[in-house]
């Protein structure tokens, strides 16, 4: 008798099983769906990370000015500072004297900053595709650019 | 008897099975090849080594800054951003001077183009002098050369930054 006893009859069974791959099914598919989206890329489909390692900039800074030239071939949307003063810090995006449509090739900017400054990295902001439009990407900091007070 | 009745029952067919395995394994590798095929590193589009040209001369007074070019590097050049600085203290020139440039027809966006028919037609050992008109004292002028490169829709104006040459100068 006690043998036919079971603990959960074949159709709970069948329903738990096929509910558990659908939640499973529907997390590895949001996964997936994150991954794509987040590849970022330019200039015919390259990861928008390889295109910041092609950036190139000079830079320098004085009274108040952080002056910036596009000497490379990939266009600088924005610029990200963080500014390093006498015991304070703060990061900020570049906007007083910045060109609209960002920084393209052989172009120069002068931009004012806040605040007095001892050394400030200077790092490129890029634009990129993706499936769902256009996206910034804010390079990473070994791509950036350090100037120091005059 | 039936025993062996339930053994014989399956819940899925072997080649559904392996049809779904094979299915899922394919799907699998297309998403993750459109993923990293994004990470395959290309060629960066740069000048040649070897591309220079440097300032021979200049004049700058009057209202007028006229610079004689000469292209001492090993290949064509097509043309050359140009920028200036009014301040001794600004070592990163950032006032463009292309649309101060004489010759309008020659004036490529921001930057200056010896032949408009996108050929690289400065040679080497060419010397080109240019005047630009302008409205404040310089103390520095930069210049970088661009040259056309690539084939097909990789045909571009690249810049060479490598190439950028600074000089100070003295307006009066």
């Amino acid at each position: 008798m006690n043998k036919k006893k079971s603990g959960l009859s074949p159709v709970i069974a069948t329903m738990l099983l096929v509910a558990i791959v659908i939640v499973i099914a529907l997390i590895v598919f949001l996964w997936f769906r994150g991954i794509t989206e987040e590849a970022i890329t330019k200039f015919d489909g390259k990861n928008i990370r390889l295109v910041c390692e092609e950036v190139s900039f000079d830079a320098s800074y004085s009274d108040g000015t952080v002056y910036v030239m596009n000497t490379g071939n990939v266009p600088i949307y924005e610029m990200k500072a963080k500014i390093q003063g006498d015991g304070e810090f703060a990061t900020e995006t570049l906007s007083s004297g910045w060109p609209e449509r960002g920084l393209n090739q052989g172009e120069a900017s002068a931009i004012s900053i806040t605040g007095a400054a001892i050394k400030i990295t200077l790092i490129p902001v890029l634009i990129g595709e993706t499936s769902s439009g256009e996206k910034k990407y804010t390079c990473d900091e070994r791509n950036g650019y350090e100037v120091y007070a005059a | 008897m039936r025993k062996i009745e339930v053994k014989k029952k399956k819940g899925i067919s072997v080649m559904v099975g392996y049809v779904l395995l094979i299915t899922f394994g394919i799907i699998m590798g297309l998403i993750v090849f459109t993923y990293l095929k994004t990470y395959v590193p290309r060629d960066a589009l740069q000048c040649d080594d070897g591309t220079s040209i440097f300032l021979k001369e200049y004049t700058c007074s009057g209202g007028e800054l006229t610079i004689t070019v000469k292209n001492n590097g090993r290949f064509n050049v097509a043309g050359y951003f140009i920028h200036a600085a009014n301040s001794t203290n600004q070592t990163v020139a950032t006032i463009d001077l292309s649309q101060d440039y004489n010759e309008t027809s020659k004036i490529n966006g921001n930057s200056i183009i010896f032949d408009l028919q996108n050929t690289n037609a400065m040679q080497p050992n060419v010397e080109m002098t240019g005047t630009f008109n302008i409205n404040q004292l310089y103390t520095s002028i930069e210049l970088i050369p661009i040259r056309y490169q690539g084939e097909g829709k990789d045909f571009k104006l690249v810049s060479c930054g490598a190439a950028r040459i600074r000089e100070e100068i003295s307006c009066s």
